[in-house]
């Protein structure tokens, strides 16, 4: 079914403005102003997650710098990370689709919610992000499957909030390892939406919505000049700024023998990619 | 430890040292073992000297092999004991590390020999000019898989277009000038998967083509496109093919960007079997280029509002210049996006049709001159007239060396000067000349001879970059040339041509066409390949075209040598001149970057053409500091060359050859 054959559910974003981050209040601002001109495309609430702030001086900056932009506010601590905060968050969150912004997210296009919402919607589809990744950190965390590990990274991400606090029931995040294995381990919001026999899209700003063999090809996270980035992060704007020899070692780490072309018709490659 | 050649060292305290590999460059691409090996020997003991290999941190000793080339190279020293050459092979590991060769001196502290960075991408064989034959390819070759991608993903890009939330409208207008049928041109506008808004035969007869399945074919009788459904327009030769996908792509580049004015894409060309062949992988937006070449040539996307009311659509040249003049964003697409018919022959109407878009091209922008195709070439030499003749200063550093060529000893300096006065045809210039305090009588002779002005470089430490702003500190020209002494003209209107350029707006630096004394190519443009600055063409011959004359026509790029530049005096101080941190290297790269990003262009411009005795005068290095440095700053720019295409133009080294190469980034 598409969006054109039903209407469109309620929509809650959330953005994670998270004062234990360095520098918070360039990448809160630098959120907020990509926010403020560049249209999302359909209606939604706002929520604001404040978090992680040393002082009530921080805290009242950030909320300050909200002020003018309808938003609910969440309160939360710090324990839990960005993971954990997005779950607590999706607990209030009303709309039935819930779209998650960390701090360090700047959005790139126009539409970006309407261009996000065309992809979920398809009858196919579970999940949607603006990047994703092969890449596997299965030599760091053991439980990690090895690359490819196909994953939606967690900066900015669309999904039925049905299926979100489903992959999230039991999850416990203390630290940064548990924040990895949701995002990309045995158990993460990826493989339970596939589990369920659903796909996952990377959007691109081009609207387009890529499944993972495509990941590659879509000009978005470490692939080209990522110009086609609906979403930006700090991940894609220090990979901008790599020198070559480092940039040439991400996108093998991240894309592997799927960045050429050829890999679309080799049909070895494709079936691990499903 | 003083250098004679590239790759064999002397020393005072009778060292000798060669590397035979690997090869002496500031970047190898490696496989997974590389090779090292060459020879060491102490003239003082008669022995082997001490050897050690350096890289990622480990210390390797390599293996002790005899060399009887050594032995008869070092006889006159008298009998050696011991094996007197060496060799390793090192594992390479993936990402780029640095490879040192260590030579132990009598004294016992150990000198660097040699250094590359060396850079493995292990999931790719590489191709034959970086070190094996791999997963290069032929156009040919590429084409065979390229098709079958494009048929996998055909449901996609249709899936795509019922989500896109931009929906512009394209009507293609067909040129039927009676030298080719249209009858495939309009039909391959009908199979685009993103349909035209409107097909318009202009300058023939619709008729045969109306009421066929699909869209409706209709005459375009009079340069009139306002009638013409939809925002963009999109001209086609007869003959010309449509990629079925030209559509969706520009389509595309809207949803990406919805206010580009104007998109084109690449395009190769079909052989009497319709065969596809010889693709033009463009740069992205070279207004210069335009000026002397149609590159853009057809099948772009315009957006209609953009173009004059009545305009000579016949004249394509024309359509393009007035075009990119009125347009706010221009697009590139690198993609094929259309198929050129082999056999369309430039007539004697089309030099006239063209030059006379030039001649307005000039005229709007305020200048007049004279212009001729270069040769039989659809490519143009425009010939400015100027009102003023603003100075120029020749900033040359010198380090007063002579040399020897082809048997005659020349003063570099003294030649530089004389050949610039002697045969230079712009006479309002002035030398300022940077010397280090040590200049032969031959030298100070010719500056006194030639009204020099001159100021002493006097740190010890060398450093061009700092001479140059030294040297740019006294200029009066309006104008400055930086210029190597170990120049001679070619061409005696070399400044003309290069000062053409600036009664542009935003253009900030222009370089050479710098042959060797042989009259092979030394310089036609500096690209960037994985990265790293690198001479386009090198080595081919003087009167080489070039890729769709890349050689013999003016470009635009993102550097070109500062063996010979010019720009204006404003700008350099702009920008601070040169980067002194730069002592050695990258510094005549990094003045064009830093250009760049204050939005001025660097030009090639061919026909000022001088002779350039590179290396003859002083070792070329590299610091590997500097390297680092440049690598760190530019990375953003450089990563992706915009005027280069590395996936189907050959790299390291680039020659502006088609070969369809492994994806990096």
């Amino acid at each position: 079914m598409s969006m054109s054959d039903q209407a469109v559910p309620r929509i809650s974003v959330c953005f994670l403005a998270r004062g234990a981050e360095d520098d918070w209040q360039t990448s809160v601002q630098r959120f907020l102003i990509s926010y403020q001109s560049l249209r999302a495309g359909l209606p939604h609430q706002l929520y604001v997650v404040f978090k992680g702030y040393s002082d009530q001086a921080g805290l009242a900056e950030a909320q300050r710098l909200f002020a003018a932009t309808k938003h609910v506010a969440i309160s939360l601590d710090d324990r839990s990370l960005d993971i954990g905060a997005y779950i607590e968050a999706a607990k209030q969150m009303t709309g039935e689709l819930v779209c998650f912004f960390n701090t360090h997210s700047e959005i790139l296009g126009k539409d970006w919610l309407l261009k996000l919402t065309r992809n979920l919607l398809n009858d196919s589809v579970g999940l949607v992000g603006a990047t994703g990744s092969f890449e596997s950190l299965s030599g760091t965390i053991k439980a990690i499957s090895r690359f490819p590990n196909i994953h939606i990274r967690s900066n900015a991400f669309l999904v039925r909030k049905e299926h979100f606090l489903a992959a999230a029931q039991g999850v416990k995040i203390s630290g940064k390892a548990d924040g990895y294995l949701f995002e990309s381990g045995p158990a993460s919001l990826t493989r339970f939406v596939r589990g369920l026999g659903l796909g996952v899209r990377v959007v691109g700003r081009n609207g387009r919505g890529y499944p993972p063999p495509w990941w590659p090809h879509s000009d978005t996270f470490r692939s080209r000049g990522q110009g086609n980035l609906l979403v930006g992060d700090n991940q894609t704007r220090r990979f901008r700024l790599m020198p070559w020899p480092e940039k040439a070692q991400n996108v093998r780490n991240t894309w592997g023998p799927y960045l050429e072309e050829t890999a679309l018709l080799n049909e070895a490659y494709q079936r691990q990619l499903l | 430890m003083k250098r004679l050649g590239a790759t064999q060292i002397a020393g005072e305290e009778g060292i000798y040292c060669v590397i035979d590999r690997p090869k002496p460059r500031a970047i190898n691409y490696a496989r997974r073992p590389v090779q090292i090996a060459g020879w060491a020997v102490d003239t003082k003991t008669l022995s082997r000297a001490n050897v050690r290999i350096l890289y990622r941190g480990e210390t390797l000793e390599p293996n002790r092999v005899r060399r009887r080339d050594a032995e008869a190279a070092n006889a006159k020293f008298g009998k050696f004991v011991g094996l007197l050459g060496f060799e390793m092979e090192v594992k390479t590991a993936a990402g780029a590390h640095m490879l040192r060769v260590e030579v132990q001196l009598p004294s016992g502290r150990w000198a660097c020999v040699y250094r590359s960075l060396l850079v493995r991408l292990p999931w790719i064989s590489l191709p034959s000019k970086m070190s094996s034959r791999g997963e290069v390819r032929s156009y040919r070759e590429w084409l065979v898989s390229d098709e079958l991608v494009a048929r996998h993903e055909r449901d996609q890009l249709i899936a795509h277009m019922d989500i896109m939330t931009e929906r512009p409208q394209f009507s293609a207008v067909i040129l039927s000038n009676g030298k080719l049928d249209p009858a495939e041109t309009v039909a391959s506008v009908k199979r685009q998967i993103y349909p035209a808004a409107g097909i318009y035969i202009f300058g023939g007869d619709s008729g045969e083509f109306s009421g066929q399945r699909g869209t409706n074919v209709q005459t375009l009788q009079v340069d009139d496109l306002a009638d013409v459904p939809g925002e963009f327009v999109i001209f086609l030769n007869a003959g010309s093919v449509l990629r079925e996908t030209a559509l969706y792509e520009f389509a595309n580049a809207l949803n990406i960007e919805p206010d580009i004015d104007l998109i084109y894409g690449d395009h190769d060309h079909l052989d009497d079997k319709g065969e596809r062949h010889n693709p033009f992988f463009k740069p992205d937006w070279s207004p210069d280029y335009l000026e002397a070449y149609n590159y853009i040539d057809e099948a772009a996307a315009i957006r209609k509002e953009k173009l004059p009311v009545s305009i000579d659509i016949s004249n394509q040249y024309d359509v393009a210049l007035r075009a990119t003049e009125a347009a706010g964003k221009i697009c590139h697409v690198s993609k094929i996006v259309h198929h050129r018919r082999d056999g369309d022959v430039l007539t004697a109407r089309d030099h006239r049709m063209n030059i006379e878009a030039l001649r307005g091209r000039l005229h709007r922008t305020g200048r007049s001159g004279e212009i001729q195709p270069i040769g039989d070439n659809a490519a143009y030499k425009v010939n400015l007239v100027r009102s003023a003749s603003p100075k120029i200063s020749i900033v040359i550093p010198t380090a007063s060396m002579s040399i020897d060529l082809e048997g005659r000893k020349i003063d570099l300096l003294a030649n530089c000067l004389a050949s610039i006065a002697e045969q230079s045809t712009y006479r309002n210039i002035e030398f300022v000349v940077v010397d280090n305090g040590d200049l032969t009588d031959t030298a100070s002779a010719s500056i006194q001879k030639h009204a020099a002005k001159r100021i002493t470089y006097t740190e010890p430490k060398f450093n061009v970059a700092k001479k140059l702003n030294l040297g740019a500190s006294i200029a009066g020209g309006d104008l400055l040339v930086l210029l190597n002494d170990d120049i001679e003209i070619a061409a005696p209107d070399w400044l003309e041509r290069m000062l053409d350029h600036f009664e542009k707006a935003n253009v900030g630096v222009v370089g050479a066409k710098l042959l060797y004394p042989d009259n092979h190519i030394q310089h036609v443009g500096v690209v960037h390949n994985f990265g790293s600055p690198d001479h386009v063409r090198r080595l081919f011959q003087r009167d080489d075209l070039g890729y769709f004359f890349s050689t013999c026509a003016p470009r635009n790029y993102l550097g070109v040598t500062g063996a010979c530049m010019m720009t204006r005096r404003s700008i350099y101080a702009a920008v601070g001149g040169y980067t002194e941190a730069l002592a050695v290297s990258f510094n005549d790269i990094d003045y064009c970057l830093k250009l760049r990003e204050r939005q001025f262009r660097c030009v090639y411009e061919p026909r000022a053409e001088l002779y350039h005795f590179e290396s003859k005068s002083r070792e070329a290095k590299m610091d590997w500091d500097e390297y680092q440095y440049f690598l760190d700053t530019w990375a953003h720019l450089t990563a992706q060359d915009p005027f280069y295409n590395e996936r189907g133009l050959s790299v390291a080294p680039p020659t502006w050859e088609v070969e369809m190469n492994p994806r990096v980034l």
